[in-house]
């Protein structure tokens, strides 16, 4: 009974500190404008994120079902010069696409997809932007990861400090209740503000959630929010640790400031430059000599059309190509695709793995910069991060060698050697040609992408959170002192 | 009598153990970022280097094998073909410089095309040869001098200066200083004088240091880039030495003061560029490139229905020439005329996407004078030539040169004319020219100007009749 009404105290205690923690927050005209500020910036942020992100949905959606009708009324051609004319995939727009753009406006909007060679992405958002991009994009997901720690920086850093300049600390500490409660409590007034600050932005969110046509995609925005919510909680247990610490409430603000620095603008750029050094990417010239078709050298391919149409002949047992029932020209241009293939997998492969690898390099600088394992949560949640866009790469890969495989079996097996390039088709060849329908990965395939940074993020508070009691631990002696 | 103000300041000022260390926190980051700059500069270099003897290696090639008839006979590889040549044979390398001073801000190098090759393909930039880029590190960005002198640069003089007036004042030896035979507007700008001197100083040394260590030669072209960009990071931190010092005025702790000039860090440096690239997106949005790529199939399309037509009519326009006799001929033939049918049906599109950018461009150069870190990062990218002028330029000249180039190969192709080894030599030639001088520096002096006008502002606000003992001895 004793214990039930000493765990009773401790808790209307616990309750009465935060209360007065959001009391304090709400009285103070500098904390107020902030709240305004970051309240209005991260719905803004949103509703004009989800603006762009409806109209590059309409767009790309439009484009691709363009795209096809132009492949399939292209006319009547030849099989393999129509699969020239080609198609384009684009990549489609993610659902949180809203909330956060990940690495897609650097990444290209579009493959071109041709025969003979796989292409790389083309024409990002980022070469037609003007320098102002170059301070960052403005999205939720940059509110979040930017902003609102601010916002707990100076809600939470002056925290402990500003009851040691008022005297406050000592009545505190005479109430007896272990400091480490108080602490937590003050954490729970801090996280209860930051989340009115983000009252207009979450109902925003809301409604486009619920005028979203497309699947509601919760198993991803719940990866987000983990990410995002564990990020903020190391900021304002390391600014309430800096609270307990600093003399002065000022001096804790600027502090926690230096962090925010060092944790969210000074170290993620550093991380990346020690990434980009750490494994040399080639140029786009090495990489497209490295990936060059046999048929770019013409005797090269005549060679192998003239084995192919000695082998035809020997397989029909016919002396003369004209008694041919096939087109040898479609079959060797069928084994050109697939001599080229395992070539191309491997250079495209050792790019990709030259990519990730820099990417991992990056995310090791977790360690200082807790802001690159959040936006590693945040890409993979979005679909828009960089093993989105290999993935997207390789199906549309995947897709090129199919739709070109249907367009030269079918000038094989459909025409004979004596009709040649003179053999022509029209709209029913076109559509056998499948639709392009790239699918973002699984939401499980998310979560596994994403148990690294979260490693680095429940890391981070964990230590963050030591800290925070540790210091917690001390403050009577300090307050009594 | 400044002289020994500032002597003494400067004593003063060595002995403080934070003034040190802020000094480390300059010379540390600001290292790295040169190292950054050098190391990527030396990178590029050894890549456009190799991109050049390659490109003149295999053009002195293709001569030796149109001489020698050392090539395959076919439609695609026939090297007295004009047609193949223009799209297979010859390696038209196009590049935009790197300058210099490219080691300081890396700009748009490395989001907008640099190295290309032109062919008679119809898409200037479909082959590109520049380095490739990882779009995750692209989306983190840079850490190079330009970053750290916008961005970081500012919250170290903010620490310098943060507190002049106002800590003397907490401290209580304000009042001290005024019962000196000194007057106290003197005393302040020695203050300013001796951190903005070593700010300036350092920052100097460091930046001609990365200039050497680069092995950068500092001929006149260089050297007044270098010159401008020193001004600007002068103008940039006089901007915010004199913003610590307006601050100050308000009469609120030096710990107030701090967090106010840290608001307008956040304001100017953070929050700023990012509305203002909202609003340039929301009121001069560019045509999608989706809409290029339709607009551009939708040519290709109609292009191949005129084919046969369009070559039978070309003839009927041009009595004096003979119809092809082989295949090949006739291929490359109808190539050329469905080039220019497809060049003349995308040159509305282009010419809206080319003023758009022009638009947009012109918004950005209007409004960064209202926002400091935007304007000064222009003029250090646009001084180092990583600038998106000379960036949109290089582009402009991109177009302009393959229109050239395939003019020269789709003129021969349609002439039936046999290309020999001494053509090679008559291809045209890609030279970048660069902007006149004279605009550079008018548009940085302009830029400085506006941030100068600034600066001169907010001094005078913190020295308006600095001397008046009231408002330095009251608090708020």
């Amino acid at each position: 009974m004793m214990r039930s009404s000493a765990r009773q105290t401790t808790l209307g205690m616990m309750r009465r500190v935060a209360v007065h923690e959001i009391r304090l927050a709400t009285r103070d005209g500098r904390i107020r404008v902030l709240l305004v500020l970051v309240a209005l910036l991260g719905a803004v942020a949103l509703v004009v994120g989800q603006h762009h992100h409806a109209e590059r949905e309409a767009l790309i959606d439009a484009a691709q079902q363009l795209n096809r009708d132009q492949f399939i009324g292209q006319g009547e051609r030849n099989p393999h010069s129509g699969a020239h004319f080609g198609l384009h995939g684009f990549k489609p727009e993610p659902a949180l696409g809203a909330l956060e753009r990940g690495v897609d406006d650097y990444a290209g909007s579009f493959v071109l997809l041709e025969p003979h060679r796989p292409n790389m992405m083309r024409d990002a958002a980022a070469q037609d932007a003007t320098s102002l991009a170059r301070f960052g994009r403005w999205t939720l997901a940059g509110a979040l990861q930017l902003l609102v720690p601010l916002l707990i920086i100076f809600l939470a850093a002056p925290s402990i400090a500003g009851e040691r300049e008022r005297e406050t600390l000592r009545m505190l500490v005479a109430e007896g209740a272990p400091m480490t409660y108080v602490v937590l409590a003050k954490a729970a007034g801090v996280v209860a503000v930051v989340l009115v600050a983000l009252i207009p932005a979450v109902v925003a969110g809301a409604i486009a959630l619920v005028a979203w046509p497309g699947p509601l995609e919760l198993g991803r925005l719940a990866v987000f929010t983990a990410g995002h919510a564990i990020y903020l909680a190391i900021f304002v247990f390391i600014a309430l640790a800096i609270s307990a610490v600093a003399r002065t409430s000022q001096a804790a603000i600027v502090l926690g400031l230096a962090f925010w620095a060092l944790a969210a603008v000074i170290g993620p750029r550093a991380a990346a430059e020690v990434a980009r050094a750490s494994h040399t990417l080639p140029t786009a010239f090495e990489h497209a000599q490295a990936t060059l078709t046999l048929a770019h050298d013409m005797k090269t391919w005549t060679a192998l059309e003239e084995r192919v149409k000695a082998e035809a002949m020997a397989r029909y047992q016919v002396t003369s190509v004209d008694d041919l029932p096939v087109n040898y020209a479609g079959i060797a241009l069928d084994l050109q695709e697939q001599l080229d293939a395992p070539r191309f997998d491997r250079e495209y492969g050792r790019l990709h793995d030259i990519l990730l690898a820099q990417q991992a390099t990056l995310e090791l600088g977790a360690v200082v910069a807790p802001l690159v394992a959040v936006q590693s949560i945040s890409t993979a949640a979005a679909g828009n991060g960089l093993e989105d866009q290999i993935a997207f790469w390789r199906y549309s890969e995947d897709y090129r060698r199919r739709m070109v495989k249907i367009m030269n079996d079918h000038m094989a097996t459909n025409s004979r050697s004596t009709q040649g390039w003179d053999y022509k088709v029209g709209a029913a060849v076109w559509k056998l040609a499948p639709v392009f329908d790239y699918q973002l990965p699984t939401v499980r395939e998310v979560v596994t992408r994403s148990l690294r940074p979260f490693g680095f993020l429940v890391g981070w508070l964990a230590i963050a959170v030591a800290l925070c009691m540790h210091q917690a631990r001390r403050l009577p002696r300090r307050a009594l002192a | 009598m400044m002289r020994s103000l500032v002597r003494a300041e400067l004593r003063l000022v060595w002995s403080e153990t934070a003034f040190r260390i802020a000094l480390l926190v300059l010379v540390i980051p600001f290292i790295f970022a040169l190292a950054v700059g050098v190391l990527r500069s030396r990178a590029e270099t050894r890549q456009l280097d190799a991109l050049v003897a390659g490109a003149a290696a295999n053009n002195a090639e293709l001569a030796r094998n149109i001489t020698n008839r050392s090539y395959f006979d076919s439609t695609w590889s026939n090297l007295e073909n004009p047609g193949v040549v223009g799209m297979y044979g010859y390696r038209a390398l196009v590049v935009l410089p790197r300058l210099p001073l490219s080691l300081f801000a890396i700009g748009q190098r490395d989001v907008s095309p640099t190295a290309l090759r032109i062919t008679s393909h119809a898409d200037p930039f479909r082959d590109r040869y520049d380095a490739l880029q990882n779009a995750r590190l692209l989306a983190v960005g840079a850490f190079d001098l330009s970053f750290f002198l916008i961005q970081l640069l500012p919250l170290l003089i903010i620490a310098l200066a943060y507190g002049l007036v106002s800590s003397e004042r907490d401290r209580g030896t304000l009042a001290l200083l005024l019962a000196e035979p000194v007057r106290f507007a003197h005393l302040l700008a020695a203050r300013v004088l001796v951190r903005g001197l070593v700010v300036a100083a350092l920052t100097g040394v460091l930046t001609l240091l990365g200039a050497v260590t680069a092995g950068i030669s500092l001929d006149g072209e260089t050297a007044l880039r270098l010159a401008l960009i020193e001004a600007a990071i002068l103008v940039y931190a006089a901007f915010w030495f004199a913003l610590a010092l307006a601050v100050q005025r308000l009469r609120r702790s030096p710990q107030m003061n701090a967090l106010l000039c840290l608001g307008a860090w956040l304001v100017l440096v953070v929050v700023g560029p990012a509305v203002l690239n909202v609003s340039l997106t929301e009121s001069h949005p560019l045509p999608s490139r989706t809409e290029l790529v339709a607009a551009t199939r939708d040519a290709q399309l109609a292009s191949n229905q005129g084919d046969a037509r369009a070559l039978d009519r070309y003839y009927e326009d041009h009595p004096d020439l003979a119809k092809p006799e082989d295949a090949a001929a006739s291929y490359w033939e109808l190539y050329a005329l469905r080039s220019r049918m497809i060049r003349t049906a995308l040159a509305p599109l282009e010419d809206r996407f080319a003023g758009a950018l022009a638009a947009q461009q012109a918004f950005v150069e209007t409004a960064e004078s209202f926002v400091p870190p935007v304007a000064v990062q222009s003029a250090i990218s646009d001084l180092a030539g990583t600038g998106l002028a000379r960036h949109r330029r290089f582009i402009a000249q991109v177009y302009r040169y393959h229109t050239t180039y395939r003019t020269h190969f789709e003129d021969r192709s349609l002439r039936n004319e046999r290309f020999t080894a001494a053509d090679v030599e008559r291809i045209p030639r890609f030279v970048f020219e660069e902007e006149p001088r004279s605009d550079l520096v008018i548009r940085t002096l302009r830029r400085l100007g506006v941030l100068l006008l600034a600066v001169v502002a907010l001094f005078v606000v913190a020295f308006r009749r600095a001397d008046q003992i009231e408002w330095l001895l009251s608090k708020d």
